[in-house]
Parts: C-alpha cells; sequence; structure tokens
C-alpha cells in the first residue's frame, strides 16, 4: 500500500534507497537525535537490513519518505505494533539534511498517523523523542502529540545523557482535530 | 547467587518450568493472561539461562530452596547503562509480607554494585498499587504517566514510567548505613 499527499509520497522500501540510506544513516548531524547510528553501518549490514525488512509483518511497517517526483527524503516506521493493546511506536527521520524544514516530515507524519489509525485500526499511537530537539518537540505537539513526561538520562551522546520525552496521540485526539480542521 | 535475610536470587533451572507455566498463565500476574503450553514455559526457562547481554534472569527462592517468584533486567544497554527491572512474586500467599522489597534491594545491589549501572527503570500499571508502593518505597522516580499502554479486562490501563539513578540509590544506601546501629 502506498500513501500520497501532497508533498510526499511513503512507498515501501527497495533495494535502490541502500546508498541514499546509508548516507544519511552514517552521518552523526543526522543521527544525534535518532536511536540508531551509534556504529558504523556498512554496505552489507545495510542491505541485509532492507531485506529482512521487506518481509510483510505484523508488528513492523517501514515506509521510504519520497517527494512526489521520487526524490527519496528518508524513512518512517510503525514498529512495536501490538495486536491486544492496539497500539505502536513511531519514528521518522528525514535523511536529506537539505530537505529539512520544508514540512515533508510533518506530512509524513501525518500520513502515517492516519494509516495507523483508519486503516490499522489503533487505539494510540506514541513515540520518544529528544528532550533537546526542540524542532522535533514543537512538530510532534502542532500534529497532536501530547508530552506524558520527561525521561531522565535515556540517552547517551556526546559525552552525556540526555532525557527523552514520551509523547502519545490517542485515536480520540486525532479524530477531533481531523474533524476540526476538514470543517474549518 | 545473592542472598538476603530471607531470599535468594539464583540462576533458573529446568526445575523451575512448572511454577512458571503456572504464573505465566495467571491473569492477576500477566496483563493479559494467554494459555501458556509446558513447551513455551520450557523454551522461556531455557531462553532465560542463555547467556544474553541484554538480559539478566533470576529466579527467586526461599532459602530452604522453595520457588518465591522471578527477577530480570531486561532492555539492557551498553553505551546508555541502563536496564528495565521487572519482578514477580508467584506465590500469592507471600504477598503483602516484604518478600518483594527484599528481592528488590537484592536486584538493585546487584545492577548498581555489580554492573555498575547509570539508571534502572520499571513501568508499574495504575492498577497495581502494591508495585507503585513498593517503587516509591525504593525511591523510583514517576518520569511520565504513559496512557493506554495496557489492555485488561475490558478497559485501556495507563502505567507509570519510573527509574532510579545510581547517584539517588548510592544516596539511600549511605543514609541507610548511617542510620543503622553499631
Amino acid at each position: 500500500m502506498t500513501l500520497e499527499g501532497k508533498k510526499v509520497r511513503l512507498r515501501p522500501i527497495s533495494l535502490d534507497d541502500i546508498d541514499l540510506a546509508l548516507s544519511w544513516i552514517n552521518d552523526p548531524e543526522v543521527t544525534q537525535t535518532l536511536m540508531t547510528g551509534r556504529y558504523p553501518m556498512t554496505r552489507e549490514a545495510e542491505r541485509k537490513w532492507l531485506e529482512d525488512h521487506m518481509k510483510v509483518s505484523a508488528t513492523d511497517i517501514i515506509y521510504t519518505i519520497e517527494k512526489l517526483d521520487g526524490t527519496y527524503l528518508g524513512g518512517i516506521t510503525l514498529f512495536n505494533i501490538r495486536p491486544v493493546e492496539h497500539h505502536a511506536e513511531v519514528g521518522i527521520s528525514i535523511g536529506i539534511k537539505s530537505e529539512w524544514g520544508k514540512g515533508y516530515g510533518r506530512e509524513a507524519m501525518e500520513l502515517m498517523l492516519r494509516y495507523g489509525f483508519a486503516e490499522l485500526n489503533l487505539h494510540l499511537i506514541y513515540l520518544h523523542v529528544h528532550a533537546d530537539h526542540p524542532r522535533a518537540v514543537r512538530l510532534y505537539e502542532k500534529i497532536g502529540f501530547v508530552r506524558e513526561g520527561r525521561l531522565r538520562d535515556r540517552a547517551y551522546r556526546g559525552g552525556k545523557y540526555h532525557d527523552y520525552f514520551a509523547m502519545s496521540i490517542l485515536r480520540d485526539e486525532w479524530e477531533s482535530l481531523n474533524t476540526a480542521s476538514s470543517g474549518a | 547467587m545473592l542472598t538476603g535475610a530471607t531470599l535468594r536470587l539464583r540462576p533458573l533451572s529446568a526445575a523451575d518450568v512448572p511454577a512458571v507455566q503456572q504464573w505465566l498463565n495467571d491473569a492477576e500476574i500477566v496483563p493479559f493472561a494467554r494459555p501458556v503450553t509446558l513447551a513455551y514455559a520450557q523454551a522461556r526457562v531455557a531462553a532465560s539461562q542463555t547467556p544474553d547481554e541484554r538480559r539478566i534472569v533470576f529466579t527467586v527462592e526461599s532459602l530452604d530452596g522453595e520457588y518465591v517468584g522471578e527477577t530480570r533486567l531486561f532492555g539492557m544497554d551498553p553505551e546508555n547503562r541502563h536496564a528495565e527491572w521487572g519482578l514477580v512474586i508467584a506465590d500469592r500467599a507471600r504477598w503483602g509480607r516484604g518478600i518483594g522489597k527484599e528481592a528488590a534491594h537484592l536486584m538493585l545491589r546487584y545492577a548498581f554494585g555489580t554492573l555498575k549501572l547509570h539508571q534502572v527503570t520499571a513501568r508499574v500499571r495504575d492498577d497495581n498499587p502494591r508495585a507503585l508502593a513498593l517503587s516509591r518505597a525504593l525511591h523510583f522516580r514517576t518520569e511520565a504517566r504513559l496512557r493506554a499502554r495496557f489492555f485488561r479486562h475490558g478497559h485501556y490501563v495507563d502505567c507509570h514510567e519510573m527509574s532510579l539513578l545510581r547517584e539517588e540509590w548510592e544516596a539511600k544506601e549511605r543514609a541507610a548505613l548511617a542510620a543503622a546501629p553499631e
């Protein structure tokens, strides 16, 4: 299933993504606020990751984010999908730095929320974000995520510990936000 | 082997399988109890006996060797130096007698003293007041209220995400030592 918005498209991952994906996964400027990228990622390991994640999974849904003209932007994942609790965690990266700040991440996240609630019938979607990454925190708040608390010292990077915010959005909250905007 | 006044934490053994199967099927203990077969319990015990850098599991037993429950550190992360802590007192007749507190002290001393962790985290459901009281008594701090992470008996249940930092644990240990009679 492909998800299309006004600026971006979420499409299945492909082995053709390997070079662009590697370029940001090994770039500390991109990964310093992510929960990945601590180790040198080889081309072989990246290929294996892509191959392993091409199998259809009930617990992890992974999309490549691209512009409508097909330009690669990054990836977005709905993972730890739980069938009893009906919740999942979401993670996103716009890996191409020159494309930051253009609203692509926001639309990709909105497409993923719609998919999670309207197609997968989830009750809640949650995420973790570095507390000292205000650009991301603001974006998630604008989209409708609520701060649940501040988790101390969960990430060690650059010689010190950093806090995370735990954030989540309930299906009811998502529905009322989307009804309000479409009615306006 | 970690020994306290009335309890011991020891490695799991194949003899634990029937007791493990029993509490895995107890809906009061496991948030949503699925039918757990003997084969599943065997595999789970076998996995817990296998060395794993992300997980350390002990059986909790009385000093005369009776099975009491299980405690584990999991989601261990070598760079962040934290682990999530879990504790099950399987024998309900022992609930409310301070058994959990003794097991917790042994585990925290191991986590901070032996493994030199920076932080131990715990996740406690809102509908588990005993676990919440124990975690607070151990000076765990609630950092977040995570919404709807569990589903039990027809309702979504929130939980507390809690943690105890190494320096907090050390300060508490020093205070306990200073208060102890000669």
